[in-house]
């Protein structure tokens, strides 16, 4: 007998479009972790990370309190995280695919080389119709 | 004795109703993490391509038996290339590729050229080459390079050495083009 948990939400088919040599992006073995890194190589280039998320678990589920932490203004680097908060996952469903855009910003000319983190999390937790 | 087991009792049981509202709460919750990286890396840099099938070449150009008739250097940024012209009026056109090896879209300037001897006109392309815009990565071309022995020029000599080469008189100039360029702006 396979034991469905009440709640579980796991990262699913992520992926950097057109990924570019030096790129990688991957998932922690229990999938509720995504990393990636992205090249940049000129003002105004953008890259898209896409991922979908999958209710394994037996309820239904909502995603809130997605609390970013973004690169500073002057790293000339911007983030748009996807529009998750109160999304709604059915048991044993998969969401559509959500896009995260990391700019260097095409205003910052003079932004230093180097290196940028940023993160992000997202809290789910059982959803009860009103 | 009664009493003090019944107190224990009902620490147990607080500690037990803790701990199921814990993993119940752990059960009914959970976290989403997502953790990136940005490398800012730009690299510019153009060359000359000199790899089969658009290594450059002289159009008309003699069978000198030397392979550097047309030499890309080692660099990549400097074409340097000698024609050989019987008699004035005639021209030779040396066609060429360029390869942006860099990460960032680069723009041409203006060749920066090695001397041209009297007598000789030299169109360097800058009509199209200057301000031209090559994607990183992209390969772009052919492009040319026409050298004209005046009809009107006096002294041969002026071009250059004066060799045989299979019985026939050429008059040999050595010239050279050298890429300049900056990053396009978006």
């Amino acid at each position: 007998m396979v034991f469905t948990p009440p709640l579980n939400l796991e990262l699913t088919n992520p992926a950097v479009k057109a990924i570019r040599p030096g790129e990688s992006i991957d998932l922690d073995p229990d999938r509720k972790t995504m990393g990636f890194t992205v090249l940049l190589v000129e003002p105004g280039d953008q890259r898209v990370i896409t991922f979908q998320i999958r209710n394994t678990g037996s309820n239904p589920a909502l995603l809130q309190n997605l609390s970013p932490k973004n690169p500073d203004s002057s790293s000339g680097v911007s983030v748009q995280w996807p529009t998750m908060n109160n999304v709604v996952l059915d048991a044993a469903s998969t969401s559509p695919e959500f896009t995260v855009l990391v700019m260097w910003e095409p205003s910052a000319i003079g932004a230093p080389e180097g290196v940028v983190n940023f993160s992000a999390a997202i809290q789910y937790t059982q959803y009860s119709p009103p | 004795m009664a009493t003090r087991r019944k107190n224990l009792y009902i620490v147990f049981g607080v500690l037990a109703v803790f701990l199921l509202s814990a993993i119940v709460y752990a059960a009914l919750t959970g976290l989403l993490t997502f953790n990136g990286t940005a490398l800012l890396n730009a690299s510019l840099r153009v060359e000359f391509v000199n790899d089969p099938p658009t290594t450059p070449t002289i159009e008309g150009g003699v069978d000198t038996g030397n392979d550097e008739e047309v030499e890309v250097s080692a660099s990549g940024q400097t074409l340097s290339f000698t024609v050989y012209l019987e008699e004035p009026g005639e021209s030779k056109e040396v066609t060429f590729h360029l390869e942006n090896m860099g990460t960032a879209d680069a723009e041409l300037t203006n060749f920066s050229s090695g001397p041209v001897p009297d007598g000789l006109t030299v169109d360097w392309g800058d009509d199209i080459l200057d301000g031209l815009v090559i994607d990183a990565g992209a390969t772009d071309g052919p492009y040319s390079i026409t050298v004209e022995w005046d009809i009107d020029a006096i002294d041969p000599a002026d071009i250059g050495a004066l060799e045989t080469r299979n019985g026939t008189d050429y008059y040999v100039a050595a010239l050279s083009a050298t890429l300049n360029y900056i990053q396009a702006t978006p």
